[in-house]
């Protein structure tokens, strides 16, 4: 039942045995040893463990490995480049939109696919946008303020 | 955490899926928001995983004579923005309602058919334009209409080894309009507590289908007949609402609305829906 499966994250090939018991979260976490993406409710309601799936923002907690087979990941880690900030965590910084940081992970790489989606983004599109992605701490306002104030 | 592992298959070609399928215990993987949950909970442990994405014949949303056909999987999100499905309101509106933007990516509408959900949000719009679910097997292809196809609770007419390979919807009638309305606890990520969606043309041929009242979304037949017997009148309205209330019984135990309120809400729903889409009360 095992099969061994290709999936790269962040521009790196990672490759192991899997079966149908482990999720893309458990890959990138467990396998691949990156652990910017967190495991909140395990049942893709918070938001928490969202990573871009071919460009796309997904769920990791309920994908299996064996689904992405061949895809390409983007976690929280990869979206720094030559070791400076993207500039969504540069603004995250500025607006203090962080408290306790959990959900942080997902809703950046989520920030990063609506801006690909609408580099102009109203309040509107930013709240649909962060809508699956719960954050107890401090509410929406400082991180929709980040990202709006990457308009172009 | 999934206890039990299983075989999995990402067949690529409908007749390897079919012969797949003939396996006992054999289930199909779309999206995966629902399956994958349940396998979590171990409530389900398929003795086969059969992944169905890559699939050609479940794919695409295109023209076919006298209408489109959008296939099983589909993602939500595809329904929601592709330009062939914008003339059927009240679809895009509740498949827009369902879960958030990352689930909509994943989550797909033969899912949304498949799993039976009293509530499913795409399932009312289909109802309204009187889609057919085409449906695969080892003997051949079968089209069939939706309502047809929803049995109960969880559970929809697919007979073993069959598999939903879409819907077919037809050329809405150039002044048809509809709306969806969900009643939910919060706005964003949440379930339907009940729902409605409701159509017409102009101020003739209502339709109206309700999620969350009946063992499966379903059309209010009895309020339509009345509601199209004659001119539309406050009258008519009230009796429509009247008949269809006759046939609302909900569970006590039911999860995410009471049963009071979900009585409530029918006569509000469809006196909401029909004013909104025929321009105003109706004023006899």
């Amino acid at each position: 039942m095992d099969k061994q499966v290709t999936i790269t994250i962040n521009g790196l090939a990672y490759q192991a045995t899997v079966d149908t018991t482990m999720t893309l979260l458990q890959f990138i976490r467990d396998e691949a040893g990156l652990t910017g993406t967190k495991s909140g409710c395990e049942n893709g309601e918070c938001g928490a463990c969202t990573v871009l799936l071919n460009g796309k923002p997904v769920r990791s907690c309920i994908i299996l490995a064996l689904e992405a087979d061949g895809a390409e990941i983007l976690t929280v880690e990869g979206i720094a480049t030559d070791g400076a900030l993207h500039p969504l965590q540069q603004a995250f910084i500025d607006h203090s939109a962080v408290q306790c940081g959990f959900c942080i992970p997902g809703m950046l790489v989520a920030s990063k696919a609506l801006l690909g989606r609408y580099p102009n983004p109203s309040e509107t599109q930013v709240m649909e946008a962060l809508g699956g992605h719960l954050c107890r701490c401090g509410g929406y306002k400082a991180m929709s303020e980040a990202i709006q104030s990457l308009k172009q | 955490m999934i206890l039990n592992a299983c075989p999995y298959e990402k067949p690529t070609t409908l007749q390897r899926l079919l012969e797949l399928n003939q396996t006992p215990g054999a289930k199909l993987l779309a999206g995966g928001t629902d399956l994958v949950l349940v396998m979590k909970e171990n409530k389900a442990e398929p003795a086969l995983l059969i992944d169905i994405k890559n699939v050609p014949e479940l794919h695409g949303i295109y023209a076919i004579p006298g209408g489109i056909f959008i296939g099983a999987a589909e993602p939500i999100q595809e329904v929601v923005e592709h330009p062939l499905t914008q003339v059927y309101h009240a679809l895009v509106e509740g498949a827009g309602r369902i879960g958030c933007y990352e689930i909509r990516l994943r989550a797909t509408i033969g899912g949304n058919i498949c799993n039976g959900s009293p509530s499913a949000d795409s399932v009312p719009g289909l109802l309204l334009y009187d889609a057919d679910v085409v449906v695969a097997g080892r003997s051949g292809t079968r089209v069939s209409t939706l309502e047809s196809f929803l049995l109960g609770p969880g559970r929809v007419d697919l007979q073993e080894g069959e598999v939903l390979l879409g819907v077919n919807l037809k050329t809405p009638n150039p002044n048809a309009k509809s709306k969806y309305y969900r009643c939910s606890r919060v706005k964003g990520m949440d379930l339907s507590g009940i729902s409605a969606g409701i159509y017409c043309e102009g101020k003739s041929n209502f339709r109206i289908a309700f999620g969350a009242a009946w063992p499966t979304v379903a059309r209010a037949k009895a309020a339509e007949e009345i509601l199209n017997a004659g001119p539309y009148t406050p009258e008519r309205l009230q009796q429509a609402i009247a008949a269809t209330l006759e046939t609302v019984h909900p569970r006590r135990s039911s999860m995410r609305a009471s049963p009071e309120y979900k009585r409530a809400m029918v006569g509000e729903l469809i006196q909401m829906g029909i004013e909104e889409l025929t321009g105003g009360a109706c004023n006899g």
